[in-house]
């Protein structure tokens, strides 16, 4: 496969099993990268375009060196002088035989012959070897940019040792932990990129302005979706029809056991939604069910043709004008109205009054109203704390966790009182009004900026 | 995504609209017993309506807070409870402006879409007879204002207003005037009006307001990783559960492949019951001549490697040649560290395929 050359290209190349997976995986923050703690099972190379929306590079990983030596051995017969060295290497990459005898070398170095530029990595935790200069030869051979990556997978006690013999070979040298590596650290490596090939440095500096803009829109996408599954879980409510009040009761513990169930789904879906977000899309997550309390159980409301008390009288009341209105309207308005007026109040009334006698009357047998068995919705002033605490945990585990980092999420609720407490005054009254609107059962049209405002003093923090 | 606004029509709000327009229409048009409808009502209903709720509604998408048909409809109390925590939920969503504005607009499309069936049905099975009354226009004031509504189809002649048409279609309600044309020739006049003025320009709107919805899902995707795998990686290979040697069982060709110090070399083989007869050198650290000596070598041997690097093809090839013992070592700064149980997983795999070898590991 021939490679745009425009775009900017990086083969990630090393030894086997010194992280390279890891680093693509970080830098292309996405945990789809595949990354095995077996060596050698990667035979060809994976190519991971990554798209930032206005620009994007291109990341090569690629099977690890093999047989170096003898590697440089068959590119010294064929070159007799610097000047054949780069043109050895693609009749390397070229020869069928080479292909059969080197498979991973011509897997690893037909991307640096199109084009691409060298990240050599290496595991600084271990002491450098004489070894390794065999393969950094051959890559010095490309005649492509590179730049050296010292990996401190275990500890950081050989890097200053690896620096020093990697400094004869790599233009440019840095330290880089895939597993740690802070957003400023992954940007630092992408402007020492664009130093590499200058060409290039248009690009990635559009790359590392769009992934900026990318992380202030996943603050903003998150506290979106906080909002969606704080207006769910307060407003949600489960409820199922019964002819009598005894039977109504008697649903109470289904009902509270499909309300559980939906509020910890909905939960769920959100948490994974927020994963999806920052691209953690293999991320496990260990939760604790939340506690909800009893009292959310109620067996008192009234129905009647699907229509509550209120509605009902609502509807009432609209007939009763609108029937007025036509009254009015026959004796050509000298009834001053009165007709609607009158209509509508007494619509209104008699609903109202007469509403329980409906439960009371049936129809051929059917029932006319009856009562309704409810679970929900929640009334806990606690709660939307309880479930931004939660949230806001998440989202932090998720924002500091590299892509190449693995290891499961144990959920815990975040203590919220002290980052309440650095909010200003007047926006954490506002996210105290916005939980209590909320578990009213009202419309909260600024919740997303009270949520915001806490985001921020988070982010601050 | 959160804030990708939902682009499926809330039928509820949908069907509001289709019934109001359905109602209206048939109300506006089935005209009185002679069926006379009146062209200034239906210009009322067709033309100004519309374009006055797209500007309504427009601007309180833009400057207030996005009054619409679709917001107050929300506000009717008879809603079912999912239905009110469905509207609770989306008035809160950052979206929310757009959402009902999007929704309005789909429910005044569902609103034109059921004047035009009403007009049509009426059309073929009643006559209709438009005509206009005023107190104080004549139809020289009325000619003017109707040309310029019909300016936008002046290729469809039949569809245009002529000042005949206006005075035989003028009407009283003190005594029935006289019937010079034919009253029913306006119908087309009408038509063009609603699909001109109700339709098009509502489903422009609908068209830009998707279009809105489309721009500000794909800006919130964000990063996109795309894949071309090549390799299959197979994780899954298990793992070899060869025996691991603790001695030697007979004299041995050393093979320092790792280059080992000397004071580390010696404290090996001091661990050692047999005794090393011979010293190969193979690997990145041997000369030409020295590696091909060692792959001749046809004898047991000591393979000593780095542990922690992992196992290499330049060693299998060695090996394949060859048979006798593979160790693996950890050691920094002059000291033997215990080797890691993933490290060992490694080797054990690697020898695994290699049915002469066998890997040594010192007990002490």
């Amino acid at each position: 496969m021939k490679m745009n050359r425009s775009r900017a290209s990086f083969a990630v190349v090393g030894h086997p099993n010194k992280g390279k997976s890891s680093i693509v995986s970080t830098l292309a923050r996405d945990d789809s990268v595949m990354i095995s703690r077996q060596s050698g099972t990667t035979t060809h190379s994976d190519h991971y375009k990554i798209d930032t929306g206005n620009a994007g590079y291109e990341l090569i990983d690629t099977p690890g060196f093999q047989r170096p030596k003898k590697v440089l051995h068959w590119l010294n017969q064929n070159a007799h002088s610097a000047a054949q060295r780069a043109e050895a290497v693609r009749k390397f990459v070229l020869d069928p035989i080479c292909a059969e005898k080197f498979p991973d070398e011509v897997q690893l170095l037909t991307p640096l012959v199109e084009g691409a530029a060298i990240l050599y990595v290496v595991d600084g935790s271990r002491p450098y070897g004489v070894e390794y200069e065999a393969e950094m030869e051959i890559l010095r051979w490309t005649g492509r940019p590179s730049m050296a990556l010292i990996n401190p997978i275990e500890n950081e006690s050989h890097v200053e040792s690896w620096k020093n013999a990697l400094e004869q070979f790599f233009k440019i040298v840095r330290v880089f932990n895939p597993m740690q590596a802070g957003f400023s650290k992954q940007v630092a490596l992408l402007e020492a990129f664009s130093h590499l090939e200058t060409r290039w440095s248009s690009v990635l500096g559009q790359v590392i302005i769009d992934l900026k803009s990318h992380q202030k829109a996943q603050v903003v996408q998150s506290v979106e979706l906080l909002c969606g599954l704080l207006s769910d879980l307060c407003y949600y409510q489960y409820h199922q029809k019964a002819l009598t009040e005894t039977q109504a009761k008697s649903l109470k513990p289904v009902l509270q056991k499909k309300y559980n169930h939906w509020m910890r789904e909905r939960e769920q879906r959100t948490f994974k939604e927020l994963c999806e977000l920052f691209s953690h899309h293999q991320c496990v997550l260990q939760t604790q069910e939340f506690d909800l309390p009893p009292d959310l159980f109620d067996s008192e409301q009234w129905y009647a043709w699907g229509l509550d008390k209120k509605q009902l009288s609502t509807v009432s009341a609209m007939t009763g004008a609108i029937t007025g209105a036509a009254l009015d309207a026959v004796v050509a308005g000298h009834s001053f109205m009165l007709g609607a007026i009158g209509g509508g109040v007494l619509g209104f009334t008699s609903a109202w009054l007469g509403a329980d006698k409906l439960t009371k009357t049936s129809v051929k047998g059917l029932p006319l109203g009856g009562y309704q068995a409810c679970m929900g919705p929640m009334r806990n002033l606690n709660f939307p704390y309880v479930v931004i605490g939660r949230f806001l945990f998440l989202f932090e585990q998720l924002k500091n966790k590299n892509h190449a980092d693995r290891s499961s999420i144990i959920m815990s609720e975040e203590v919220l009182t002290s980052k309440i407490e650095q909010m200003q005054k007047s926006e954490s009254k506002a996210l105290h009004l916005a939980c209590k609107k909320l578990i009213g059962q009202k419309p909260v049209e600024d919740l997303r900026d009270s949520l915001m405002a806490l985001f921020v003093s988070y982010e601050n923090d | 995504m959160s804030n990708q606004v939902d682009i499926s029509a809330n039928k509820p709000i949908l069907w509001i609209g289709f019934f109001v327009g359905l109602l209206i229409s048939w109300g506006m048009l089935s005209g009185d017993e002679q069926g006379r409808v009146n062209i200034l009502h239906l210009v009322l209903i067709y033309v100004f309506l519309p374009i006055a709720s797209i500007v309504i509604s427009t601007i309180g998408l833009i400057l207030r807070k996005g009054i619409n048909l679709a917001t107050i409809v929300s506000l009717i109390p008879l809603w079912s409870i999912q239905q009110k925590r469905d509207f609770l939920k989306r008035k809160q969503a950052s979206s929310s402006k757009l959402y009902f504005f999007y929704q309005s607009q789909l429910a005044a499309l569902s609103f034109s879409f059921a004047s035009l069936l009403v007009f049509f049905i009426l059309l073929l099975t009643t006559d209709v007879n438009f005509i206009w009354r005023s107190t104080v226009l004549s139809a020289e004031n009325i000619y003017p204002f109707l040309e310029s509504l019909a300016k936008p189809w002046t290729f469809w002649g039949l569809a245009q207003p002529t000042i005949e048409m206006l005075v035989s279609s003028q009407d009283s309600r003190v005594g029935s005037m006289p019937v010079i044309g034919n009253l029913g020739d306006w119908w087309r006049f009408i038509l063009a009006a609603q699909l001109c003025y109700a339709l098009l320009p509502r489903f422009f709107v609908v068209v830009l307001c998707r279009l809105v919805i489309w721009r500000k899902s794909n800006s919130a995707n964000g990063i996109q990783l795309v894949t071309e795998r090549h390799s299959a990686i197979d994780v899954s290979k298990p793992m070899a559960h060869q025996s691991i040697a603790h001695d030697t069982t007979a004299d041995f060709a050393l093979n320092n492949w790792c280059g080992l110090e000397p004071t580390l070399l010696e404290e090996i083989l001091k661990g050692l019951s047999h005794q090393s007869i011979s010293e190969l050198k193979a690997g990145p650290l041997a000369s030409f001549s020295e590696q091909l000596v060692a792959e001749r070598w046809q004898e047991p041997q000591l393979l000593l490697v780095k542990g922690w690097e992992p196992p290499m093809g330049e060693l299998r090839d060695f090996m394949q040649n060859g048979r006798g013992y593979l160790m693996p070592l950890d050691w920094d700064t002059g000291q033997f560290k215990s080797l890691s149980d993933n490290h060992l997983a490694e080797w054990r795999r690697f020898t695994q395929v290699l049915p002469d070898w066998q890997i040594l590991q010192l007990e002490n």
